[in-house]
């Protein structure tokens, strides 16, 4: 009789658990954060409501005007009142909604694009290169924001023709304001890659990369980057909101996108006249951008937990 | 004798980095060869210059604040000193390659297995993500990962560090280099895994034609693998000859110290203490005129703080810098 059949069996094989996957993990992590999980659905419901609204009614009922109802409170047939010159709120913060969170998304994406372009070059080559870039970027920084956004709105807004989207036409205002919004939302990003890459490009997987006669594009795209996605998810995800808030802004200042294309922003343009006599002119549109700029930011400080390296806890 | 071309001579080397506290002086004026199929070991103190002698060859010293002031490294004729980063590319991983000390840092986080394994492959051999996912299962197995197909999905930090070293090692023999530059490849790592790469690098010698270059400060390890020894101190070459004539006919006080320095328990004594170098490595801000390691050798003389002592041969192929014949203790 050999050894092995003789010892006793001590130990269970316990049959071997899949790791779980970094997707997994993530979501485990996203899921304890409670409010980002509600912000989470609220986001969600707000675009079932902004783009399954869309389905019930056409634009064109969104923005008909109807002086006969004029400033009309809240009631069954206009859940949200209607405007100065009769045209329904419901209808429009739903189509304005559309514009806003598309606003939102596509310059917080410009923005995001240009970032972690400028960053990661300053970063991984450095030299004059990072100088000059790194001037501009403070250069930029440097500049109130909000004047910046005026002074371009002024001279950008009415720049661009009309665009056919998706079978609707969307005043040219607001490819003035994603561009405007995007290329000046990208200095923070930009300063946060450029850091990460300065660290990261230390490492000795990097010079192990370069031994494999890895070109530099691909250690910046293949190597690096994916390193640094954590920040780049995070400032994504609140560069949405704040490019909701800079279009709300703009808008609400008379210089962002145009009527008639309804946006959150130009919605509560002209509601400051009526603060006390139509406060339903105001409390809804606002109470849309709130809970958008809230959810988002909650979602952010999720994803952030959520990626966080650091954290042990899966 | 007809003297082979070596496939790597390194001719008059002399980097210095440029820091905010001054001229490090980091390699001054080393020269040294290696033949097809030979396996070299440099070895030293911390901080003497054995891994920026071998980056810098390869371009992989940060310039600046690095900066190679002369000197040739012929790679098959051809002066890899001269290139190009784009010229060099061609050399890295194909040619030339280079495992790391630290093998918890030279492997991506955010990248499976996989990714990193092929990538190279497929860059350096010409061949599809199949293939080069085959050749990475065979050269995991070669290397005494089990279960490599499983084990391709893992990310590295399901590996432990012998794996992570072995992986790594694994990347570098599939792009089947003619020379493999291992710069302390066994310095984190435990003993018993230590033990596993070196059984591991002499397999690799006996199945390949590969040269070696094996950076280390572990004399064990030299004794070992190693079939020629260069010493250094100081970004100079101390002592450079076969390994039986440098552990048995040392011709360098510093070889002697360092020798001595060593745990051996073959001949030596249970009431003899281990000897300890006195001192440590001068600066390399400012060289003094004389040999670099008058200030602790017991050998000294007036001349070793006045003029450097060349390296000359004092056998066949065997070099030794210092003005003092240490067999007879007398000057040269």
């Amino acid at each position: 009789m050999s050894m092995s059949e003789a010892a006793p069996k001590v130990f269970e094989q316990i049959p071997d658990k899949p790791p779980l996957s970094i997707q997994k993990m993530i979501w485990m992590r996203f899921r304890r954060h409670k409010m980002a999980l509600v912000g989470a659905v609220i986001m969600v419901l707000l675009f079932v409501f902004c783009f399954g609204g869309a389905l019930f009614f056409p634009e064109a009922e969104a923005n008909r005007t109807d002086t006969s109802i004029r400033l009309a409170p809240p009631s069954a047939e206009h859940p949200f009142g209607t405007d100065p010159i009769g045209r329904d709120i419901f209808r429009r913060a739903v189509y304005g909604g559309q514009i806003s969170l598309l606003i939102g998304i596509s310059a917080a994406f410009l923005g995001v694009s240009i970032g972690v372009v400028v960053g990661s070059l300053a970063g991984y080559f450095g030299g004059w290169l990072d100088s000059l870039l790194m001037r501009i970027t403070e250069a930029l920084l440097s500049i109130p924001r909000i004047f910046l956004l005026l002074v371009l709105a002024n001279f950008l807004s009415d720049k661009f023709p009309d665009v056919e989207f998706a079978g609707r036409t969307y005043s040219g205002s607001v490819v003035g304001i994603v561009l405007m919004i995007g290329l000046m939302g990208w200095m923070g990003l930009a300063r946060i890659v450029r850091a990460e890459f300065l660290s990261l490009k230390e490492n000795d997987f990097v010079t192990a990369a370069r031994a494999t006669g890895t070109p530099n594009w691909e250690i910046i795209l293949k190597h690096i980057l994916p390193n640094t996605i954590a920040p780049i998810v995070v400032s994504a995800t609140l560069g949405v909101a704040d490019a909701i808030l800079g279009e709300s802004y703009i808008s609400f200042l008379g210089m962002g996108v145009r009527a008639p294309t309804a946006t959150w922003g130009n919605m509560l343009e002209r509601s400051y006249a009526y603060i006390d006599t139509a406060p339903w002119l105001w409390i809804f549109t606002g109470f849309f951008i709130l809970i958008t700029i809230l959810s988002i930011n909650f979602v952010g400080d999720g994803i952030r937990d959520a990626l966080d390296p650091r954290s042990r806890t899966a | 004798m007809i003297k082979q071309t070596p496939l790597l001579e390194i001719k008059n080397l002399t980097v210095q980095f440029h820091t905010a506290d001054g001229i490090v002086h980091a390699i001054n004026d080393i020269s040294y060869y290696v033949n097809k199929g030979e396996t070299v070991a440099i070895v030293g103190e911390s901080g003497c210059g054995k891994s920026v002698s071998v980056m810098s060859i390869l371009g992989l010293i940060p310039q600046p604040p690095g900066e190679i002031l002369h000197g040739e490294a012929l790679y098959k004729g051809q002066n890899l000193l001269s290139m190009s980063e784009d010229e060099l590319l061609a050399f890295r991983g194909q040619e030339i390659g280079l495992i790391f000390q630290d093998p918890m840092t030279s492997l991506n986080p955010t990248l499976t297995m996989e990714k990193q394994l092929t990538e190279a492959i497929i860059k350096h051999k010409e061949v599809n993500k199949r293939a080069a996912r085959q050749i990475a299962i065979e050269y995991l197995g070669k290397v005494g990962i089990t279960d490599a197909e499983q084990r391709l999905k893992n990310y590295p930090h399901q590996f432990s560090g012998g794996m992570r070293q072995r992986a790594m090692i694994a990347m570098m023999l599939a792009l089947n280099p003619m020379l493999l530059i291992a710069d302390e490849p066994t310095t984190a790592l435990d003993v018993t895994i230590q033990a596993q790469i070196i059984d591991l690098a002499k397999k690799i010698k006996e199945e390949t034609q590969m040269s070696m270059i094996w950076i280390t400060h572990d004399l064990g390890v030299v004794a070992e693998l190693a079939e020629r020894v260069i010493v250094m101190y100081a970004g100079e070459i101390m002592e450079e000859a076969d390994v039986i004539s440098l552990f048995h006919s040392t011709r360098h006080p510093y070889t002697m110290a360092l020798l001595q320095s060593l745990p051996r328990v073959d001949f030596r004594r249970d009431t003899e203490r281990l000897q300890s170098i006195p001192g440590s490595p001068p600066s390399c801000y400012n060289v003094q005129p004389g040999c670099p390691f008058a200030n602790r050798c017991s050998f000294v003389i007036d001349k070793c703080w006045e003029k450097k002592p060349p390296l000359l041969a004092v056998a066949q192929e065997h070099r030794a810098a210092c003005w003092i014949d240490v067999t007879t203790g007398e000057p040269r």
